[in-house]
């Protein structure tokens, strides 16, 4: 691999993520505990210290197209053991921010994506989670209509599936909310 | 009739880069008063300090400004030049037009504005100076050393062989410090109880040292020639004169099993009555009566004392007070590990084959609890894959400390190769962020590790060590590769942070020294008085200062020496005249003065008349502990305290000056 | 005790319905009442954080602004989650006044950080209910029961937000299973991720992630396990069969929520506690509290 560094795109990729993130990259030493620790480290294409170091270093697109920032779970045991406080949950929170108002698609990770985006769906709709159209969107949507099929009809004989969703009365405020912030 | 000279110095282009300096001149030159006004490239330089003379004498001056650098720079140099003219040194004013305008500002015409002011403050307040002259405070030649590991053993040493008194005072049974602890030593691997031993043995026979182990400083009060001492001789339960050491009461004390040994870092027990090592210097053992059972069951037990043959133990023996004056201290308290059992995710404290630096010293030592057999302290067993993880608890501001300790990095990779010369056919990982080998033959000892002796190095730290199967599993990073990485270890050795001992901060408090917000004492000065304390007379050696190692700890203490025999080379010590001066006539004896005093400098004084009857009480300022800084003009409500060198009347004119 | 606030979230109503069945019986039976923010909405969870920071505040912080408006003093968020994204709105709008002033106006309520408490469910039952009170009840105590407590993530990270027990060895949850009189048993991977929200986009992840712990709990001898989170619920009993399978070596390890445990040291029949709505069943382990009962 190699990287031109572009001092322009450099600086301004760099910033809009330390704004975003309320903290300064050059926080990080790179001593890896991060990536020491993460429990999907496995899956990543980068190392959570890389993506801080790459961003940095303003590799935006390896970056917002990583499988990693998708598969960071936000289990936080990066951001609680850092040395240095710094908020890698945080900033995986922001890349993939950044990437979906940019309208970047993962590709290899884009089943994760399009969960969040029909999970906040479904809040906007319903106010809250209905869990069975959540599922038959999100099957639809990602076109594995047969996966986990099979744990469906125990779970409608425990009753953990429920057949109607609830709606909330205040609809109009999360219109709004999401208005205002989407 | 005054007659002022005005000195404007540019030094080079740091002031007159900024500053207008032939306007600071002119200005000058139009103040009543003023004589004399001219401006030179450096002033501290031998032509400028010539010119000083110069216009001195010729211009018969009585005061002198200089618009110059800080009074901490070269406030002497114009001093020393004036007194050779037999002016006063001081009638020798400095405005501080650098560091306090042209380094902290931009905007030329407000900038020299500004120095024109502070000029002038200083023309007025010279022109209402009085003579003041030096205080002469008489040395006792004797010098007391606080901690005796190897700084502080070393600051002894050179001190009693300069020819003066020491008084060596430790808190542990025995002298040796953190280095006795140690196997071998960086980067030579030689044995630290050889070189050691010889030192400390050399501190007990030394006719210059006496020696206070087991005891504590309780209290200091004085100043620099003059610090009262209070020590502490805790009971040892062992008369000491008459003890052999030759172990007969250890060997019969019952207690063997029970109490875990601090000096091996509760790696092995000892009994109630011991020595903490065999080669303790006083090698006369301390009865432990938090343990004891003849103190804990009402004296029945007295197995020791029927073993001994002398009979030196006594059961009665009460701790002692001793009191000593001294000139000069040293304070060489050393340092602790940090408790690293706050790291939840290495499992230090919950699984025992996760252990410090420290402790694997004691696994290496020969005078060791395995006897320098590398065993597991969970089975005995002697580990073949060890992790060593770097940086636990320095570098860590979240959990630990930001600073870096300093040894870790050499005393891993030192404990990675002795782990290779002693177990043949292991493997040791060792976890590191940066290694830091910068003295003579570092840097080679460390590649030596791995080149030779097969270390693998990982960049990278650990995230969580559990157990698993009788192993260790340490999950970890190797930035390098872009890897998680998991080892499976027989035994993990983390390499804890340092940090001030404790109490030490107790101490400094008690001395009047000050202390970084880690507790580490700090010197006077970073670079140029590093042996030094920020109090007069007290000086300073060792990890107490901040994390170092054994060559380093030995210069402090040598240089802490050095300072000192050079103190007590003359007879007297000099105070600046500048301290707080009391006017006894109008003095109400009210004492606000002695509350907000810092230095407890000021005491009650008795005014008798001829028969003997007190007349009058007043407050007395001790010229020794008095450091001018004024608080006591500030408190004092009849206006009787004056600062030498800062009476009131210069301060309004100073002010009035600035007003016009 | 003020008046408290209880927010379900979306999972009590649905998959976790065995959570909130035993919570409310157990509060019954310790005569606590506690009231349902009214029109709650869904906090976001995991999906709002990834995608949209201001939607992960706004989302939890109009439950807060209702149940401040409704003069709560305390909120009980059972789900690890849920407790999780409205700790994280309090704590954020308390730290950023712009962003405060954004959430706020977008709501058209006012709100006052840190004026309420949030509890999640161990938070709750030690803090509010209490282990004297708790303990009083405790009628079939359930001692030679070897339970695994699982705290997962969200219930102790970022601890700054969090501020419950200790990030890498909790023990709140091992001290309410001590009550019941059942023996908490010591594992290494208490608060591992299990995977979490990925459940359904990467099944194979939180599959290898769920049977570390899983096998981990096994192998330390424990007879079931106890969380407190429906996340975690959902992967440890939903996902066990297929774990089971892929890594061919049988678990069948019960997974309860610490209230069904309560429940049953109170007596409560195990029916009314819903614990037949587990995938994995948990009758072994009530055959075991019967045995140990005859004893």
């Amino acid at each position: 691999m190699k990287t031109v560094i572009n001092e322009q795109n450099r600086r301004s990729f760099s910033s809009q993520v330390e704004s975003m993130l309320h903290d300064k990259l050059a926080k990080c030493y790179q001593c890896g505990k991060c990536s020491a620790g993460c429990p999907v480290n496995f899956e990543m294409d980068y190392t959570p210290n890389q993506i801080i170091k790459m961003t940095e270093l303003g590799m935006e697109d390896a970056v917002l197209n990583s499988k990693t920032i998708w598969l960071c779970v936000s289990c936080n045991t990066c951001s609680t053991r850092c040395p240095k406080g710094f908020e890698v949950t945080g900033i995986m929170d922001v890349l993939r921010e950044i990437a979906e108002k940019k309208g970047i698609t993962s590709k290899a990770e884009k089943e994760i994506q399009m969960f969040h985006e029909v999970f906040l769906d479904n809040v906007k709709s319903n106010g809250r989670i209905f869990e069975l159209e959540l599922v038959g969107k999100y099957k639809l949507k990602t076109r594995h209509l047969f996966r986990d099929m099979f744990l469906a009809p125990k779970m409608l004989e425990k009753g953990k599936l429920k057949m109607q969703g609830e709606k909330i009365s205040g609809l109009n405020q999360i219109a709004k909310i999401f208005k205002d912030f989407e | 009739m005054a007659r002022i000279g005005v000195f404007v110095c540019w030094c080079g282009s740091n002031i007159a880069g900024t500053v207008d300096v032939e306007k600071l001149r002119e200005e000058a030159a139009k103040i009543p008063g003023v004589v004399s006004a001219s401006d030179y490239k450096y002033m501290c330089s031998d032509p400028g300090q010539n010119s000083l003379r110069n216009v001195i004498k010729e211009q018969k001056l009585t005061g002198v400004v200089l618009a110059a650098c800080s009074p901490h720079m070269h406030e002497n140099t114009f001093r020393k030049a004036a007194v050779k003219e037999g002016l006063n040194p001081y009638f020798v004013e400095i405005a501080n037009i650098r560091e306090q305008v042209s380094w902290v500002h931009e905007d030329k015409e407000r900038a020299t504005a500004k120095a024109v002011d502070l000029m002038k403050m200083m023309v007025e307040k010279v022109k209402r100076d009085r003579p003041v002259e030096d205080v002469k405070v008489p040395l006792n030649k004797k010098a007391l050393v606080i901690g005796g590991g190897i700084s502080g053993i070393q600051a002894a040493l050179d001190i009693a062989n300069g020819g003066v008194e020491v008084i060596l005072v430790e808190k542990e049974p025995s002298i040796g410090g953190r280095m006795i602890q140690l196997d071998e030593t960086f980067p030579t691997l030689d044995c630290s109880s050889c070189i050691m031993t010889p030192k400390m043995v050399e501190v007990n026979q030394h006719p210059n040292i006496k020696l206070y182990t087991y005891s504590e400083v309780e209290d200091i009060s004085g100043y620099i020639g003059n610090f009262k001492v209070k020590i502490k001789k805790k009971a040892r339960s062992v008369v000491e004169k008459d003890c052999t050491g030759c172990g007969e009461c250890w060997n019969a004390c019952p207690m063997h099993k029970n109490v875990k040994s601090e000096f091996n870092l509760n790696l092995s027990e000892r009994t109630a009555i011991y020595v903490p090592f065999p080669q303790a210097v006083p090698l006369i053992p301390v009865l432990d009566r938090s343990v004891c059972l003849h103190f804990k069951k009402g004296g029945k037990c007295q197995k020791c004392y029927d073993a001994c043959g002398p009979k030196c133990i006594n059961f009665d023996l009460q701790d002692e007070i001793i009191e000593e004056t001294v000139g000069a201290i040293v304070a060489s308290t050393g340092y602790d590990l940090m408790d690293t059992s706050m790291y939840g995710e290495y499992g230090y404290g919950k699984y025992k084959d996760v252990i410090s630096g420290l402790q694997f010293e004691r696994l290496l030592s020969a005078s060791g609890p395995t006897e320098g057999v590398i065993k597991r302290p969970s089975d005995g067993k002697t580990p073949q894959t060890i992790v060593f993880v770097q940086c636990v608890g320095s570098r860590d501001p979240e959990k630990g400390v930001p600073y870096c300790s300093k040894v870790c990095c050499m005393y891993t990779a030192k404990h990675a190769k002795l782990f290779a010369h002693k177990v043949h056919g292991s493997q040791s990982y060792v976890f590191y962020i940066d290694i830091r080998s910068t003295s003579k033959g570092y840097e080679e000892f460390v590649r030596g590790t791995m080149e030779q002796d097969g270390a693998i190095y990982l960049r990278g730290r650990v995230s969580k060590i559990y157990e698993d199967g009788g192993k260790l599993i340490v999950k970890g990073a190797d930035t390098l590769s872009g890897n998680q990485v998991e080892i499976a270890a027989d035994m993990v050795v983390l390499a804890t942070g340092v940090i001030p001992k404790k109490g030490s901060d107790k101490l400094a408090q008690m001395l009047g020294i000050s202390y970084d917000k880690y507790g580490f004492y700090t010197e006077s000065h970073p670079k140029l008085r590093p042996a030094e304390s920020s109090t007069a007379g007290i000086f300073l050696a060792g990890m107490a200062q901040g994390p170092r190692d054994i060559p380093e700890s030995v210069v402090s203490g040598s240089a802490a020496a050095s300072k000192i025999l050079g103190l007590f080379s003359k007879n007297e010590y000099e105070v600046e005249g500048t301290i707080a001066n009391v006017n006894e006539a109008t003095c109400v004896a009210c004492f606000y003065c002695r509350r907000v005093c810092a230095y407890n400098a000021i005491s009650k004084k008795e005014i008798k008349d001829r028969s003997g009857k007190v007349v009058k009480v007043v407050a007395s300022v001790n010229p020794g502990l008095c450091t001018g800084c004024g608080a006591c003009v500030n408190a004092c409500f009849s206006k009787s305290i004056d600062v030498k060198g800062f009476m009131d009347d210069q301060i309004y004119a100073e002010i009035k000056a600035l007003a016009i | 005790m003020g008046k408290l606030a209880y927010y379900p979230g979306c999972s009590l109503k649905g998959t976790s319905f065995e959570y909130e069945v035993s919570l409310l019986k157990i509060l019954e039976a310790l005569n606590i009442e506690i009231k349902e923010i009214s029109d709650w909405n869904c906090c976001g969870a995991s999906a709002a954080h990834s995608i949209n920071h201001n939607l992960s505040i706004a989302l939890p912080a109009r439950n807060l602004a209702i149940a401040e408006k409704d003069g709560y003093d305390s909120v009980l968020a059972p789900c690890a989650a849920c407790s999780s994204r409205l700790k994280n709105a309090d704590y954020e709008l308390k730290n950023d006044d712009v962003l405060k002033k954004k959430i706020t106006n977008s709501l058209e309520m006012n709100y006052v950080p840190a004026g309420m408490s949030i509890n999640n469910m161990l938070e709750f039952l030690i803090g509010e209910v209490g282990k004297d009170r708790i303990k009083s009840m405790v009628k079939k105590p359930l001692s030679g029961l070897k339970v695994a407590s699982y705290y997962g993530c969200l219930l102790v990270r970022p601890p700054k937000i969090m501020q419950f027990d200790d990030a890498e060895n909790p023990v709140t949850m091992d001290e309410l299973v001590a009550l019941t009189g059942a023996e908490p048993v010591d594992y290494s991977f208490k608060t591992e991720c299990c995977g979490a929200i990925n459940s359904l986009s990467k099944p194979d992840v939180v599959m290898a992630l769920t049977g570390k712990v899983l096998y981990d709990i096994k192998k330390h001898g424990a007879d079931l396990v106890v969380v407190a989170c429906p996340l975690c619920h959902s992967n440890l009993d939903v996902r066990q069969r297929e774990i089971e399978r892929k890594y061919e070596e049988k678990i069948g390890l019960p997974v309860l929520f610490i209230t069904e445990l309560i429940g049953l040291s109170f007596g409560i029949n195990p029916k009314d506690l819903a614990i037949d709505g587990h995938m994995v069943t948990a009758d072994s382990v009530l055959r075991k509290i019967e045995e140990l009962n005859n004893k």
